[in-house]
Formats: structure tokens, C-alpha cells, sequence
């Protein structure tokens, strides 16, 4: 793949590696994702496809190998709030005692201590209204703003999944990372997902999702990319969905679990 | 230098607790005769005060304890500290330092396991923590009486010195500025550790932190609950309170309540009936929770009411 040069890397891993203790899930990552574009992130479970995101959120250390997100490395993009995420539901505890405002207040809270002062020291509700405004206004972005009361406990997915969108949409970051925002999630939800992703796009931000839906990776990515336990392709969508590239994606996990 | 800086620490602490013990003290006096019997004493004044300040400090840090799942990890502290009181004790040195230092040892241990080993996370603490209590088991053994053994592993609030008082204080106002100033940081690393490590907090800062503060409030809490009891306090204040509610604040609230409840009435307990204190104080906090579970919004009371209003209104 040429590199123009009007064009930025939003992801460069060069060689990178993640173990759980000891027991190797990502090898020998090398990548190169162009900024400003809706790249998938396809592949089968315990592919790897998680510990990307978490590598790139910094909380887990790659092995070996460099990693840079968005022209920066990874403690610089994190004091920048440069790297949204967005969980996949099981990584959250929903009887945990928060409700949905308090959620997307915390995508202010690194914004908050960027801009410094005193009033970052202080309790949430204090840290200044042009915090809350900007969460509001990322609760009224997918359309949750009349649930801000409830307990995150009392969503239905698709309200679960725009709920931790907006907490990205409140964090003004560069990069938003979702793991799996389509899945248990109805048309309507789907809808204002991937229309605001799109929006996103467009204003010269990326996108990196996780997801097993591969009819919306057809009709909505701009990039694809292919994980199992490695980088299994990189490429357009409809070269990545022809059924050879896929089969050999989906097919080397079964030839490893046999061992 | 450094003994100039403890003097007047202790200078200071000591002229604050004197103070709230006289005032406690006038509001007991309001209290009446059969309640505020037993607090003419001042040892029992000084027992309630701490107790007061223990059960704070467990009810907020038993919110964290109870929402990250550290209830192995609390009782896995508590009982390591062990030795490290026997050495304190036997070097004459304070106690809060020795415990430190063996709480720290045995994290460092479960972590080196863990990592070196094929040995799991749960199986790492037991080796571990048992390892430890039984090296205090048997240092205090042999430098100490069975009774002194009992006290160190059963507390003996009654006994709290004004020195002792003081330290509490002040881990307590500690404990409870740290978690006024990171309230933020604990509540997204506690809900979702890698959204606070993707807005650049530190993740390791935020963990040790909590830690360093459960080893502080279970070092406090020795003298009132002991090391065996004192997870019980860590676990059951926050417990009880995410039965009640489902805000974080009111969950502290609630928990601190609970919390101070347990103690000071577990005071009153086993003063009245002549029982172990701390074996009381848990035991009340037991029975809070089984109160606050039938009670609870879901809890079979409320129920079975919701129940009857619906027949009610059909019957009509
Ligand atoms: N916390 C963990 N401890 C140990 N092993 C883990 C942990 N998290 C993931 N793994 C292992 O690492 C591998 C990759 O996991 P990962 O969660 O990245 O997969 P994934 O592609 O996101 O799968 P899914 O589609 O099921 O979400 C799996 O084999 C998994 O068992
Ligand atoms: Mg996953």
C-alpha cells in the first residue's frame, strides 16, 4: 500500500506482541491505518480483536514491538484524550451504581484536567457547567438525553451501546474505538450508531470497530482489517470479504486450536 | 527532625481528640441514663470515638472493596499484616509500619507467583496470605501471651490508647481526603479501567493507590475488629448499602452509615453483655444486612406489599 503524502497513519504498530501471562494472543503486528476513514476490525473470537483496542487505549503493554496512535505514542495520545473507547458489553459491570449522565460525565473527566485549575480537583458535579453542556450535548448526539436518570443497570442494549457513545462523543477524541457497538442492537440503534460514525468520518476523525456483522462492514466501512491471533489482511472491504481472503482469515484459529 | 515532626503531630492530634471526646461526651450527656451509662468511663469514650472514625473509614473503602470484587484481596491484607505487627511489637517500633511493610511484601509475593509460576491469581493469594499469618502466628507465639495473641487476632477496643486514637485519626482524615480528591479517578477506574487509561490516567497509580488505602484502613481497624473479623467490615457496609441504592454517592453514604452503626452499637453490645467487641460489631452489621435485604426495594417485604396492593385493586 502507497503512502501520499496528504495522507496521516491513525495506527502504526510496527512488530508489535500481547501475552496474557505468558500466552501469546497478538503476533508480530504490523499495521498501518489511514486516518479519517470507518476501518472494521473482522475476525473470529479470542482472535485478538479486543486486545487491539486495549493496546491502543494503553491499558495493556504490548510485549515487544512500537505502537503510535495518531502521530504520537501511547502515553502522549492518552494526557492528549486523543483515543476514545467504547467496551464490549461484557467488559462492564451494569449492576455497578451509576447512572447514565454520571457515565458520559466521565468522557469529561481527562478534558477536565487538561484544561486545569482547581475545579479539576473537585467532585464531578463541580468540575464547571461547559462540561455538562458538552455531555448533554453528546447524549442528545444518539439520542439518550431522556434516559440521563436511569441507572445504567436499566438500558436495553442498543440504549447501552449509545450510552458509552456518548461518553466517546464527550471526550472530543480523534480516534473513537468500539468493540462490538452493533451486536444485541436493534435497527433504530443501529441506525443512529452508524449515521453519527459516518458523521464523525466526514469531519476528518477515524473510526476503528470491532464487529462480526459483515453485511454493514459491506454497506459502511471505508477499510478493513482482518485479525486471528495476527494480522490476517489489511485491505477495501470488498476485497477482504471475498470468500478466499475470509476463509483463510477464519480458518487458521481452527488450525491452531487443534494443537 | 523527624521526632520534632511526630511531637508536634501528636501534639496537635491529641488536643483534637481530647476535644471531640468532650464533646461527645456532652451529647451522650443528653442521651438517656441506661444508654449513656456505660461512657462515663473514658476508656469507653475513647472506644467510641474510634469506632466511630473505624466504621467511616471501612464503610467508604468497603464500597470500592465490594464494586472491584476485592473481598479474597481484603482478607488476603488483612491477615498478611500479621508478622509484621509481631515485629513492630517485638522491635518496639509502631505498629502501622510493620504492617505496611508485610502487606507490601505479600502483594509483591502474589504478583511474583503469578507471574512466574502457572499458579492462578486466587490459589497465589491463599499460598500467600495463609504463608504469612502462619510466620505471625508463630512469631507472636513465641514473643508474646495467649491473651496478647487474642487481642492482636480479636481486637480489643477497650484497651485503645490515646495514642492509638490519634493514629486512627489521622489515617482516617487521610483515607478520607484521598478519597475526596480522587473521587473521580476511583470511580472510572473502578467502572471501567480502560476508559480511565485511554483519557490518561494512571491505571498502576489508581490500583496502588486503593491499595495502599485498604492496608491503611485494615491497619486502623486492627485494634477494634482484629485481623481475622476486620474483611467482615470491609465487605458488609457496601454490601448492604448496593442493596438500597443505585447511586455511588448515596451508596457511601449509606455504607459509612452502616458502617458506624455496626461499630458503635457493637460497642454498646459487648459492653452490656460482657462479649468480644469485635465478634459483636460484626455481628450487628450482620444483621443490618439481613434487615436491609428483606427491606430492600426487590427484597421479599416489599413484595409481598406490592403484591397485596395489586390484589386490592383487582378485588375492587
Ligand atoms: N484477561 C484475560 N486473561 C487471559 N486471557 C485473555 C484475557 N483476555 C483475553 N484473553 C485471551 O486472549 C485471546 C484474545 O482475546 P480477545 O478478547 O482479544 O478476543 P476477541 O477477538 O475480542 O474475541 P471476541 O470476538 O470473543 O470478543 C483469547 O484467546 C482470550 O482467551
Ligand atoms: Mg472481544
Amino acid at each position: 500500500m502507497t503512502n501520499p503524502e496528504h495522507e496521516r497513519w491513525v495506527v502504526e504498530a510496527d512488530g508489535v506482541a500481547a501475552d496474557y501471562s505468558g500466552l501469546i494472543a497478538l503476533a508480530d503486528v504490523d499495521l498501518r491505518l489511514p486516518a479519517a476513514r470507518l476501518t472494521a476490525i473482522i475476525g473470529p473470537n479470542g482472535a485478538g480483536k479486543s486486545t487491539l483496542l486495549k493496546l491502543l487505549t494503553g491499558m495493556k503493554k504490548p510485549l515487544r514491538g512500537s505502537l503510535r496512535v495518531c502521530g504520537m505514542d501511547i502515553h502522549t495520545a492518552r494526557r492528549a484524550n486523543a483515543v476514545a473507547y467504547v467496551p464490549q458489553e461484557t467488559d462492564i459491570d451494569w449492576d455497578y451504581p451509576i447512572s447514565v449522565r454520571d457515565v458520559v460525565l466521565t468522557g469529561r473527566y481527562g478534558r477536565s484536567r487538561q484544561s486545569g485549575g482547581w475545579r479539576a480537583w473537585l467532585p464531578p458535579r463541580f468540575i464547571g457547567a461547559s462540561h455538562h453542556d458538552k455531555a448533554h450535548a453528546a447524549m442528545a448526539a444518539v439520542q439518550v438525553d431522556d434516559l440521563a436518570d436511569r441507572p445504567i443497570g436499566a438500558l436495553s442494549g442498543g440504549q447501552k451501546k449509545r450510552v458509552f457513545m456518548a461518553r466517546s462523543i464527550a471526550q472530543e477524541a480523534d480516534l473513537m474505538l468500539l468493540d462490538e457497538p452493533l451486536a444485541g442492537v436493534d435497527r433504530r440503534s443501529e441506525r443512529i450508531i452508524i449515521d453519527y460514525l459516518k458523521e464523525f468520518v466526514r469531519c476528518g476523525k477515524s473510526v476503528l470497530m470491532v464487529t462480526h456483522d459483515l453485511p454493514t462492514v459491506r454497506d459502511c466501512a471505508d477499510w478493513v482489517v482482518l485479525v486471528n491471533r495476527a494480522i490476517a489482511g489489511v485491505g477495501d472491504p470488498e476485497e477482504m470479504l471475498a470468500a478466499e481472503a475470509l476463509e483463510k482469515g477464519y480458518h487458521r484459529i481452527e488450525h491452531r486450536g487443534e494443537r | 527532625m523527624l521526632e520534632a515532626l511526630v511531637e508536634f503531630l501528636s501534639g496537635i492530634g491529641t488536643a483534637w481528640a481530647n476535644h471531640l471526646l468532650s464533646w461527645l461526651s456532652y451529647v451522650i450527656g443528653w442521651l438517656p441514663e441506661t444508654i449513656a451509662e456505660p461512657f462515663q468511663y473514658q476508656f469507653m469514650l475513647r472506644a467510641l470515638l474510634t469506632s466511630l472514625v473505624v466504621g467511616g473509614v471501612c464503610g467508604i473503602l468497603s464500597c470500592y472493596v465490594v464494586l472491584k470484587r476485592w473481598a479474597l484481596l481484603g482478607d488476603a491484607i488483612s491477615h498478611a499484616v500479621l508478622p509484621g505487627v509481631a515485629i513492630a511489637y517485638l522491635l518496639g517500633a509502631p505498629m502501622l509500619v510493620g504492617a505496611f511493610i508485610s502487606g507490601s511484601v505479600t502483594a509483591v509475593g502474589i504478583g511474583f507467583i503469578q507471574r512466574n509460576t502457572r499458579i492462578k491469581e486466587d490459589s497465589a493469594m491463599g499460598l500467600m496470605f495463609t504463608a504469612m499469618f502462619a510466620l505471625g502466628v508463630v512469631i507472636i507465639s513465641r514473643i508474646a501471651t495467649s491473651t496478647h495473641l487474642m487481642h492482636i487476632l480479636f481486637g480489643n477496643v477497650l484497651g485503645v490508647t490515646m495514642a492509638t486514637l490519634v493514629t486512627t485519626m489521622y489515617i482516617g482524615a487521610f483515607a478520607l481526603g484521598v478519597v475526596l480528591l480522587c473521587y473521580k479517578q476511583f470511580l472510572v477506574y473502578t467502572f471501567d479501567p480502560n476508559h480511565a487509561s485511554a483519557i490518561g490516567m494512571s491505571t498502576g497509580m489508581i490500583h496502588y493507590g486503593l491499595m495502599l488505602l485498604l492496608t491503611l484502613t485494615i491497619v486502623t481497624s486492627l485494634e477494634t475488629v482484629g485481623v481475622i473479623l476486620v474483611v467482615a467490615m470491609l465487605i458488609i457496609p457496601g454490601a448492604t448499602a448496593s442493596l438500597l441504592t443505585h447511586r455511588l454517592p448515596r451508596m457511601m453514604a449509606i455504607s459509612v452509615l452502616v458502617g458506624i452503626a455496626s461499630t458503635t452499637l457493637g460497642l454498646y453490645f459487648s459492653f452490656r453483655l460482657d462479649v468480644a467487641s469485635g465478634g459483636m460489631m460484626v455481628l450487628v452489621a450482620f444483621v443490618i444486612f439481613v434487615i436491609a435485604g428483606l427491606a430492600s426495594p426487590v427484597g421479599p417485604i416489599r413484595q409481598q406489599l406490592r403484591r397485596r396492593a395489586r390484589a386490592d385493586l383487582n378485588a375492587d
